[in-house]
């Protein structure tokens, strides 16, 4: 009798302990600091290489796609809080079209642009809401050009530049399913300029809001050949209604940032920052330090580069102010030298921690985006370095944020990185912030593994904003 | 051929020479003793009924007057006056010369009066010439008057009933003479004060009572008594006294080469069968009897050895006088250890005390072992049988058979394999139980970094872990539980043993059983056989008893 009643105490016991066993390990996950977005089925290549955020409403919104060229986008509706909604709403942005006549190719851009509100002049004014400037493409009923397809199912197209019969490569590329990348930017304001870049025939445009009609930006002598690769990355800046800062990215050669000043549709070109191996490869732009820092705070965003191994923040309101390049000036020294004082607000490299290590090879600077992570109303600098060793994995990558509050001076406040980060994910090849509310968190895309994760907590976010996927 | 023995009765035969079993004439007497003395011992006891039926049957075998006489007196304690007349009766017709046949009558007469009163009571009526008023009458047993032959109807009252006492049975006596056939006399003594009797002397207070030619036998009461063997041949008298006791056999032997007679040496033991060695220490001869025994032994010391399987042997010296009857009783002491005879149902080794005394294998002889008399601890071990351990109380100068029943070791296999399994899979559950919780740790540690995803790898083999961690520990538990209960469920009985009751030491003397041998024919009939068949008649001596046969062959 003892030892049957010893038995039976024994397997409740056991059983008690095995439903308490089992049920922690989905507690520990419920509620993670980092959530993964659920990859649609249709994206067959790859996830995150392609990023982009936007505000809709006042609700974030996230396009990411795969390769550019042979993959779609997808927009995320990530919601506010700590609960994001981490499938896509959408799909199927940039997707071939089979017709009669052969397929309607579309081809994604590297780079590409959220407009939350745009009209479409081609289609009776109609108003496209949440539209994404998604790459190359044919429009049912416009010319090839520029595509554009909103959440509401509208789309439309831009025709592109016809400088240098730019306009019949994209129409046999557009025939023969050959790539067409561009890199596409806005200014981020409700119905804003587009900007585009072809660096492929070296050129870049914008549209003014709402506009069909590419304006091509030049050097001051037309006829100057344009550097090698340029358009290849380009960044918009809003300095005042109709008044917007176009920087141009050339990375044929060393490192090239063209910078113009439009003022409607008149470009003024204002001169080449570089110095640098590939100065501008990537470029982000935002109020950096807030509006009442002293001595650079204003209400004009900053613009963010990164080359190989540092990046740099410059003073939007002072590049804007920089004298335009007379016209028929050939030639021009892209240096930052010749900057006026504090326009250049500092400028920071990679720094290691006990976690990660291998600086100099980690390719930091491969992506840029600004987020107020610690919410308190200035954006912090979020630089993607994909190579980065992480506790021990090679190429693991990660994503450092930096805090600059005063010329000349940063802080790195944060560095991001998967727990079971593997070698080769490349986490940081893709960096964008998107709003829950009272901050922003930080979207990171392990470009190799396909992966993109919203990661909620970071050492920078003070004690009552943390929420209880940081506790 | 046919051989046809007739055996006739033998036309002489001593007269008081009764015929019983083919016997040496010590052992009849010592069987003829051993009834004597047991009717005594019950008649003593007042076991009348049972001593009349020792003296029935003694009789029957050896019809020897005695047995009558002490058989009338059991009857006629048991006022069975009938049986009592007929035993007297039966006495004085076997021994009409009997010295007390005077006495005897009287007893008769007295038991015929009773035997007549009792019947006139019964029917209330006098019987015819009886005349109640005037005592005991004599009646015949048939009730009818004594006629002439029997006592004169005016010759007085009958006389009275005799009383018997624990001395009322009368004892035989054997007389013998070396050679036989001496003349001889008995007397008895009739006072206590008499003096020695005096060969040729006047022996006032001596009566003579018997005489007879040796070898010869009576059957007396108790007593003093002289017998007196008269010069015969070459040989001198040769005298001795006798003094009998109730219920017993007395033997007398004269050597009358020398003049003397022999004395009679008996010893019995507390052991029947003990064997006795008379004046041989050495035991160079065979044994002088087995106890109880007696003989006729020259007057003198003796040395006395008894010999019994299973007791200390016992030495003495006794010295008999010329005539005298000597007794000798002897408590033989049982030896102080005794033999354990052991057997089992299987092979087998044994300890006792904790020293090994050595192994039994089934199918072999018992294994015998000494031990000192008393309780001994034995221990039995057997390969696959459980073990047996008990207490055995070995008796002393005897042979304790013992038998162990060794059970079989109710098999452990299916335990220990639950055991084993049971035990690995609790080993296996905390190695994963402490790798869930490693992968637990790691996980919370990520968490509070910021960097935990939430579809970390880890948490899936946590979890399995932690299920396989518990599964393990039921599953272990459970298989530990079932081989607990294996462990001690044992439904076998324990291994056991018999000890039977404890017989005597095997005793080396008596002979083995052997197959019957066809007979070894003598010489003479060899021949004869080899002869042609004929017819022939020859004398022969009669296989049982004194008498020829006549013995044809045709």
């Amino acid at each position: 009798m003892l030892a049957r009643t010893s038995l039976v105490s024994t397997l409740l016991l056991a059983s008690l302990t095995a439903g308490c066993s089992w049920g922690r390990f989905s507690d520990i996950l419920e509620n993670g600091p980092v959530v993964f977005l659920e990859k649609p089925a249709n994206l067959q290549s790859g996830f995150g290489p392609v990023m982009q955020a936007g505000t809709q409403d006042g609700a974030s919104r996230l396009i990411v796609g795969g390769e550019h060229g042979t993959s779609q986008a997808a927009i995320y509706s990530i919601g506010k809080g700590e609960t994001p909604n981490v499938v896509a709403s959408r799909s199927d942005f940039c997707s071939n079209k089979a017709t009669s006549k052969g397929t309607d190719w579309c081809f994604l851009a590297p780079q590409v642009a959220y407009l939350p509100k745009t009209t479409i002049s081609t289609q009776n004014d109609e108003v496209g809401t949440g539209c994404i400037a998604v790459g190359i493409s044919r429009a049912p009923t416009e010319e090839n050009g520029v595509f554009f397809e909103c959440e509401n199912g509208s789309s439309f197209g831009r025709p592109v530049s016809n400088y240098g019969e730019y306009n019949e490569d994209v129409d046999n590329a557009l025939k023969t399913g050959q790539d067409e990348p561009i890199a596409i930017a806005t200014d981020g304001s409700e119905d804003p300029p587009v900007l585009v870049g072809a660096p492929t025939n070296d050129l870049a445009w914008y549209y003014e809001p709402s506009s069909n009609v590419p304006i091509d930006l030049l050097l001051p002598v037309d006829d100057e050949d344009l550097p090698k690769g340029f358009g290849t990355a380009v960044q918009a800046l809003r300095i005042a209604d109709s008044s917007w800062l176009f920087a141009v990215s050339a990375q044929g050669n060393d490192g090239e940032l063209h910078l113009y000043r439009a003022d409607g549709a008149r470009p003024r070109y204002l001169g080449c920052l570089g110095g640098t191996p590939d100065f501008a490869r990537k470029m982000t732009s935002g109020l950096v330090p807030g509006p009442d820092t002293p001595d650079i705070g204003d209400s004009i965003p900053d613009l963010v580069v990164s080359d190989r191994a540092q990046v740099y923040v410059f003073d939007g309101a002072k590049l804007a102010d920089l004298p335009p390049v007379p016209t028929g000036e050939r030639g021009y020294t892209c240096t930052l030298a010749a900057l006026p004082e504090n326009t250049l607000i500092t400028s920071f490299g990679c720094g290691s921690t006990p976690a990660t290590s291998e600086c100099s090879s980690s390719d930091f600077g491969a992506a840029l985006a600004l987020g107020d992570i610690d919410g308190d109303g200035d954006n912090e600098v979020i630089v993607g370095a994909p190579a980065m060793t992480v506790r021990g994995e090679h190429g693991a990558g990660a994503i450092l944020t930096y805090d600059v509050d005063t010329i000349g001076d940063h802080e790195l406040k944060d560095v991001r990185s998967f727990a079971q980060g593997e070698g080769g994910d490349a986490l940081g090849g893709s960096v964008s912030a998107v709003s829950i509310g009272d901050r922003d968190v930080i979207v990171g895309g392990a470009i190799r593994s396909g992966l993109v994760g919203l990661f909620y907590c970071s050492d920078m976010v003070p004690g009552p904003k943390r929420g209880k996927r940081c506790e | 051929m046919a051989v046809i023995a007739l055996f006739l009765p033998a036309l002489l035969m001593v007269s008081r020479a009764p015929a019983g079993p083919a016997q040496s004439s010590a052992q009849r007497l010592e069987a003829i003793r051993q009834r004597m003395e047991q009717g005594q011992g019950l008649y003593v006891g007042k076991n009348y009924q049972g001593a009349a039926q020792i003296f029935e049957d003694g009789y029957a075998t050896y019809p020897y007057s005695a047995f009558l006489f002490n058989a009338g007196v059991c009857y006629q304690k048991l006022e069975k006056y009938e049986a009592a007349l007929m035993k007297f009766r039966d006495y004085l017709r076997v021994d009409p010369n009997a010295p007390d046949a005077p006495k005897v009558n009287e007893r008769i007469a007295a038991l015929e009066a009773a035997l007549a009163r009792a019947r006139a009571e019964e029917a209330g009526v006098p019987e015819a010439g009886v005349d109640l008023d005037a005592g005991a009458a004599v009646v015949t047993t048939d009730g009818g008057m004594l006629d002439d032959a029997g006592a004169p109807p005016d010759a007085g009252p009958p006389p009275a009933m005799v009383t018997d006492d624990a001395d009322a049975m009368k004892s035989l006596v054997v007389v013998e003479t070396e050679p036989p056939g001496a003349p001889l006399k008995l007397y008895q003594r009739l006072s206590d004060a008499a003096a020695a009797f005096v060969v040729g002397g006047e022996n006032k207070d001596w009566k003579e009572v018997s005489a007879a030619t040796s070898p010869t036998n009576f059957t007396l009461a108790i007593g003093r008594y002289h017998v007196v063997v008269e010069k015969f041949r070459d040989f001198n008298v040769s005298h001795t006294d006798i003094d009998v006791q109730p219920g017993h056999v007395h033997q007398f032997k004269a050597n009358l080469s020398q003049g003397e007679f022999m004395a009679f040496l008996r010893i019995a033991a507390n052991v029947q069968g003990g064997y006795l060695y008379l004046d041989d220490k050495d035991k160079q001869r065979p044994a002088w009897g087995n106890t109880p025994h007696g003989e006729l032994v020259p007057a003198g010391k003796h040395d006395v050895l008894i010999e019994a399987p299973g007791f200390q042997p016992f030495r003495s010296t006794v010295d008999v006088k010329h005539g005298e009857q000597k007794e000798l009783e002897v408590a033989l002491t049982r030896l102080n250890y005794g033999i354990v005879r052991f057997r089992s149902n299987t092979d087998v080794s044994i300890k006792v005390d904790g020293a090994p005394k050595g192994d039994f294998r089934i199918g072999g002889a018992p294994l015998e072992f000494q031990a000192p008399a008393g309780p001994h601890k034995i221990e039995v071990e057997s390969v696959g049988r459980k073990d047996f351990e008990g207490t055995i109380d070995v008796p002393r100068g005897q042979v304790l058979p013992l038998h162990v029943t060794m059970i079989q070791k109710y098999p452990r296999t299916g335990a220990w394999v639950q055991a084993v399994v049971g035990t690995a899979l609790i080993g296996g559950a905390t190695v994963a139980g402490i790798y869930s919780n490693k992968a637990y740790e790691s996980l919370e540690k990520d968490r509070q970094a910021g960097t935990l995803t939430d579809e970390d790898s880890r948490a899936v083999a946590g979890r399995w872990l932690a299920v396989g961690s518990n599964v393990g520990f039921v599953g272990g538990t459970v298989l530990i539980g079932l081989a607990t209960y294996n462990f001690i469920k044992d439904p076998l009985p324990e291994s056991s043993s018999q000890i039977e009751k404890p017989v005597e030491f095997d005793d080396p003397l008596k002979a083995r059983p052997t197959a019957r041998l066809a007979p070894k024919l003598p010489p003479r009939e060899r021949i004869a056989e080899r002869a042609a068949p004929g017819t022939g008649v020859h004398l022969k001596p009669a296989p049982v008893g004194v008498g020829l046969g006549l013995e044809g062959r045709f």
